[in-house]
Formats: structure tokens, C-alpha cells, sequence
């Protein structure tokens, strides 16, 4: 893959257009994928106008809510409309709210982002720290720390959070105190514990290769205390490795907050899309899939321009093309 | 030996799955007056038989219940069609994992909710890996079309999380269906949203082991292209199907789960884990009466014993394949090089 110890001679890296080109697709993925859910939300069975016919509201009405709220309209007319409006961020209006969905979006989009961004950092933070200890720790520690991280690399966040509340509720820190501050913590701490397990055997796993290249080898002998080596030098090959596989891992975290939001009651995205489903709210379905997709779309260009920058070996047109650059580098 | 505890757990849920609430001593559905939030029972010893007391309500208002040590129910192995049961002439429940807001007995419930729960998501991955083989087979033999949609939608599907895709194409059907229409439903909604993780894995390995000399003296001794595949080919990729239906299940699993939980799985009464997880949401409840809880730890056990028997933990498909017998790539193994380097 080019990732060899010599130098391969490639292309002049040119990332700027490379990272362009990236982001269209990225916006391309988005409207897709949205389009997509307006398309399935609209041709569910039943629409939003079914509550005002069940409340007796006229035949007249009706029609003119129809035609307002394009309900009127075949299906490609309301892709059109959408995408035209997506190009604009003009996301129209929710039924089931009366609102913009943008405004809808720009209130609850960003508490879900604060869930699941604290998560990730802290997921981020203690799974390098954990999968450092698993490659390098001293040797009593590895055994019970390794047996820790398939335990919780398999233990889906649902359950992790009612087992904190459990402990919660039994230990009486729940009382101690305010729950509308404690509880959304639970909810990050379970977000936090599979996904820091994930990073932390796939660090570790890169740890253990990176040390064994002849590089590291040469270092050791050339008198490079073991700390630098695993901290410093063997770290960012490492990285690479962790940055490629982030994406998945802040998929599966997205995936998780869902129910934790619910569970927790932390209006965010997730219950809004709940809602917006239920009640057959076309471009409310759209908007939130749109906010969703193009923050994991984000995520993955992200991800991409830091396994550049961590290892000038991958040039930025090496990278897979499509949303996701792989685990298998 | 992860793998064999794991392989082994995995045998047993497979087991509870096929005898659903037969493992109980009372049906999922039949509910026990005046039993409503009762706690697990204990079972004690007297002398070589296992025997329970019947609860009591003590306080109707604080939902306390004492047990009345004057009477005793005897449990009764294998009769009566269930697993654990109780002499047909005593009238008292047995609730060995306590009783729900309905009275319902919580162990028949989570059981029963196997045959759900895990029934929908074994068969979704089933469906998946069959789908999976399928197109990655057809990708493989050279349908650009083909292979392009496998590898676009495993791609997009890699990075979008799973659980809001079920999720949309779930709430595209009617919001309330019959417990065996969900069944259908979901089922090819996750072997919709599986196969292509599986078809890009299948396609790879079909792609590596069709240049191996078998398959090349296999096709220079006149084997037709279908039989290549199907004969020589496709086997090649058993171990990768299995390990990708041990990953598959726990997070279709989770799917029903989330489904349910937020009311467009399976319908009450149905057991299902997620709407008995939806009864236990509640500080209240968690403090009171953490037998509601026990859907959560079904779901753990599930999830650890297939993650154990997958072998290797994945995060999810396209993971590199070893086939067996092939020596790993690349010099000495990390662990014997890296107590060298450390020396």
C-alpha cells in the first residue's frame, strides 16, 4: 500500500484539492441519504394531514394544508424541493412542530453533538491510555486489563447505563446530586465504555506492530528509553491507525446515543428523528438524516486529513476514495 | 479458551431461543393477581428437594411482600412441558426472578423474549449472510454493475450508524403491525442493511483465492464457472461467513432491542427485551425493583458470549481474513520480538 519503509515514489501531494474533492462527495453522500429518508417517510402509509381529518377539520382546509405543506406534490417535485432547499439550508418547515427545521435542528442538533463529542474525547483519551497499557504495561496488569476490554468492547451502551444506574440508584449518588446533571453523565460514561474498549485493543494491536519494525528496533538500540519509544515515536504510528478507524467507532457511538438520549431524556437528535418518524414529518426526517450523515461524513474526512498529517507516507489521493478510509491499513 | 466458553454460551441462548418460556415454571403472557411487582423468590433446600415459599403481600400501598415460611411450593424437574415447574396441584406462582407491573413472571418473560429478541436477529443474520454470499459471489464473477453496488453500499452502510437506518426503514411501515408481521419485517430490514457488509468481505476473499493454484487447476480441469464457484471457490469463505454471523446477531440484536424499546418492535403482550427494557427506564423502578432489569442482563450475556465466540473482537465487516492454515505475514510475532527489543 505504499506504506513501505522506502520512500515510494509518488505523485506530487496536492491535499487541498484532494480534501475538495472529498468534501463533495461528502455532500453528495448527504443529499443521497436524505433524499432517501424523505423519499421512505413520504411513502410510509399515512401522512400528517390523517391527524386533522381524524379532528373534523374541512375537506377545504385540508387541501390547502395539503398544498402549504407540498403533500400535494409527486414524489421526484419533492426531492427537487428538498434538494434545492438542502443547497440553500433552507430545510422547510416541520409539521408536527410548525417550526423551520432548521431552527428545530440548530437547538437540538448541538446537544447531541456535546453527548456524543464528550464521549469520543473520553473514549479517545482513556482507550490510548488503556491500549497502551495492554501492549506495554507492566506484565501483572496486561491479563485483567485485556479480560476488561473484551467485557466491555461487548457490552452494548443500553446495558452499561442501566447497570450505572443500577449502581447509581443502589449507592445512592443518584440522591447525592442534581439528577438532570447526573444522569446525562451516566449516559456519556456508558457511551464512553465500548467504544474506549474498541480504540484500546485497536492501539494496542497497532502499538504491538509498530514496535517490532525495524525502526523501533533500531531506536532501542541506539539507546531511546522504552518510555519515548511507546509514548512518543511508536504513538503516532499508532495514531494513524486509531484516526482510520475513528469513523466507525463515532458511527457506533451516534448508533448508541439514540437510545441513551431516550433513556436519559436528553432532547437531542435522536429523539427529535423518533418523533419526526412517528409523526410522518417529511422534512423534519430529512433534516435530521441530513444533520446526522454529514456529521459521520465530516467525521470521516477528519479522520482522513489526520492520517495524513500523522504520516506523510500515505499521500491524500492513496486514501480509499468513498466516505470511509478502512480499517484495514 | 474464550472461544469454547463463548461457542458453548452461545449453545445454550440457541437452546433458550427454541424452548422460549418453556424454561419457566408460568407462561410469558398469564399474569398473577396481587402479584404485581413481587420480587424474586428464593429457593432453599429442605433436605434432597428444592423447595420455595410463597410470597405474601405485606403492604399494598409499598408494594412489600413477605415470604409465609408455613407454606412451601416443591419444584418439579422436566414435567408438566417445562423446564423448571411446580406440582400441578399448588396454586401458588413460582417467581424466581420476581414479577413486572402486570404480575407477569419476569424469567418467562425474558425467555419467552429469546424466541423474539434473538429469533428476529439470528434470523435477519442468516438472511444477510445468505444475501451477502450471494451478491458477493455475483460481484466477484465479473458484474461491474454488481460490484460497484456492493462496494458503494457496504461503504455507505460502514459509515452511517446502523441502528438509524433500521430505524427510518422501520418507520416506513405501518407504525403497528402483528407480532409475526414485525417478525417478517424486521428480518429482511437487517438482511437489507446486512448484506453488503458481507458481500464486500466475501467478494475480497473470492477475488484473492480465484489466482490460487487450485482454483486454477480446478478451471484448467473443465470445471464451468458455476461449479468453480459453488464447488471450489465459496467454501473458501465458511469461516468468514461464521465469524460474520456471530458479529451480525448482537447488533441486530441491539436493533429489535432499540426498535422495541422505542415502540416500533414487537407489541405488548409480546415479550420482547426492548419493551421489557422500556418497563425498567425509570429511576423509580430501577431502585425498587432491579428484577425489572433482567432483559439487560439477557441482552449482556448474548452480546459477550457471540463477541467471545467470534473470536477476535471486530468493530465491524471488511475486517482482514486469515484463512486457515496460512502463515501470518511479516517477520517473528510481535510478543517474542518485542521481549527481544525490550532486552
Amino acid at each position: 500500500m505504499g506504506t513501505g519503509l522506502i520512500f515510494t515514489k509518488h505523485e506530487k501531494i496536492r491535499p487541498v484539492p484532494i480534501f475538495i474533492r472529498k468534501l463533495a462527495a461528502g455532500a453528495l453522500f448527504v443529499a443521497l441519504v436524505s433524499t432517501a429518508a424523505l423519499l421512505l417517510a413520504r411513502r410510509a402509509p399515512g401522512d400528517y394531514t390523517d391527524t386533522l381529518r381524524a379532528a373534523r377539520v374541512s375537506s377545504d382546509t385540508i387541501e390547502r394544508e395539503r398544498r402549504r405543506l407540498y403533500l400535494d406534490r409527486s414524489l421526484p417535485d419533492l426531492s427537487l424541493i428538498w434538494l434545492s432547499g438542502l443547497a440553500r439550508l433552507d430545510l422547510g418547515t416541520s409539521y408536527r412542530f410548525d417550526r423551520p427545521v432548521r431552527s428545530l435542528l440548530v437547538e437540538r442538533a448541538p446537544r447531541t453533538f456535546a453527548l456524543v463529542g464528550a464521549a469520543l474525547v473520553l473514549a479517545f483519551a482513556a482507550g490510548i491510555v488503556w491500549g497502551t497499557s495492554l501492549a506495554r504495561g507492566p506484565r501483572l496488569i496486561r491479563a485483567p486489563l485485556s479480560a476488561l476490554a473484551s467485557l466491555s468492547l461487548a457490552m452494548p451502551s443500553i446495558v452499561v447505563l442501566f447497570a450505572l444506574l443500577l449502581v447509581a440508584t443502589r449507592t445512592g449518588w443518584l440522591g447525592a446530586g442534581d439528577q438532570s446533571i447526573v444522569i446525562p453523565l451516566l449516559g456519556i460514561a456508558a457511551l464512553v465504555v465500548p467504544a474506549a474498549a474498541a480504540l484500546a485493543r485497536m492501539h494496542a494491536q497497532a502499538l504491538d506492530e509498530a514496535l517490532v519494525q525495524p525502526w523501533a528496533i533500531a531506536s532501542a538500540a541506539r539507546g531511546v528509553p522504552q518510555r519515548q519509544l511507546v509514548w512518543k515515536r511508536g504513538m503516532r504510528v499508532a495514531a494513524t491507525r486509531v484516526a482510520s478507524i475513528a469513523p466507525l467507532v463515532a458511527a457506533n457511538v451516534i448508533g448508541a446515543s439514540l437510545l441513551v438520549e431516550v433513556v436519559t431524556g436528553w432532547a437531542g437528535l435522536g429523539r427529535l428523528t423518533l418523533d419526526a418518524l412517528v409523526a410522518r414529518d417529511v422534512f423534519l426526517v430529512a433534516g435530521c438524516t441530513a444533520t446526522v450523515s454529514a456529521a459521520v461524513a465530516l467525521l470521516a474526512i477528519l479522520s482522513d486529513a489526520v492520517v495524513v498529517l500523522l504520516d506523510p507516507r500515505i499521500a491524500a489521493h492513496e486514501i480509499q476514495p468513498g466516505m470511509i478510509s478502512g480499517g484495514a491499513r | 479458551m474464550a472461544r469454547r466458553a463463548g461457542l458453548t454460551l452461545a449453545g445454550l441462548l440457541a437452546l433458550l431461543m427454541m424452548l422460549g418460556d418453556r424454561v419457566a415454571p408460568n407462561s410469558a403472557a398469564e399474569q398473577f393477581a396481587d402479584r404485581a411487582w413481587a420480587p424474586p423468590m428464593p429457593l432453599r433446600l429442605d433436605g434432597a428437594a428444592v423447595i420455595a415459599h410463597p410470597l405474601r403481600m405485606h403492604d399494598r400501598l409499598g408494594r412489600t411482600f413477605r415470604e409465609d415460611t408455613s407454606q412451601r411450593i416443591e419444584i418439579d424437574w422436566f414435567s408438566r412441558g417445562r423446564l423448571i415447574a411446580t406440582r400441578a396441584s399448588d396454586p401458588e406462582p413460582l417467581l424466581l426472578f420476581g414479577a413486572d407491573t402486570l404480575g407477569r413472571d419476569v424469567l418467562a418473560r425474558v425467555a419467552g423474549a429469546a424466541r423474539w429478541s434473538l429469533g428476529v436477529a439470528v434470523t435477519g443474520s442468516l438472511l444477510a449472510i445468505a444475501l451477502g454470499a450471494l451478491f458477493g459471489a455475483i460481484a466477484a464473477s465479473g458484474s461491474r454493475l454488481v460490484d460497484r453496488l456492493v462496494v458503494a453500499s457496504a461503504t455507505a452502510l460502514a459509515t452511517l450508524p446502523i441502528v438509524y437506518i433500521v430505524l427510518t426503514l422501520r418507520a416506513a411501515l405501518p407504525l403497528v403491525m402483528a407480532p409475526r408481521d414485525v417478525f417478517i419485517a424486521l428480518a429482511l430490514l437487517f438482511g437489507i442493511v446486512g448484506w453488503p457488509l458481507t458481500a464486500r468481505g466475501v467478494r475480497g476473499i473470492l477475488m484473492r483465492e480465484r489466482a490460487l493454484d487450485y482454483a486454477q487447476a480446478a478451471r484448467a480441469a473443465g470445471a464451468s464457472r458455476l461449479r468453480l464457484m459453488t464447488v471450489h471457490l465459496l467454501p473458501a469463505t465458511s469461516g468468514f461467513l461464521v465469524t460474520q454471523f456471530l458479529i451480525l446477531v448482537p447488533g441486530f440484536l441491539l436493533s429489535e432491542v432499540t426498535l422495541s424499546f422505542l415502540g416500533l418492535g414487537f407489541p405488548e403482550p409480546t415479550p420482547s427485551w426492548g419493551t421489557m427494557l422500556q418497563d425498567a427506564s425509570n429511576v423509580r423502578v430501577i431502585a425498587d425493583a432491579p428484577w425489572m432489569l433482567a432483559p439487560a442482563a439477557a441482552i449482556a450475556v448474548t452480546s459477550l458470549a457471540l463477541h467471545l465466540a467470534a473470536g477476535r473482537p471486530l468493530l465491524s465487516g471488511g475486517a482482514p481474513y486469515t484463512p486457515p492454515g496460512s502463515v501470518a505475514r511479516g517477520a517473528p510475532s510481535p510478543r517474542s520480538a518485542s521481549s527481544r527489543s525490550s532486552r
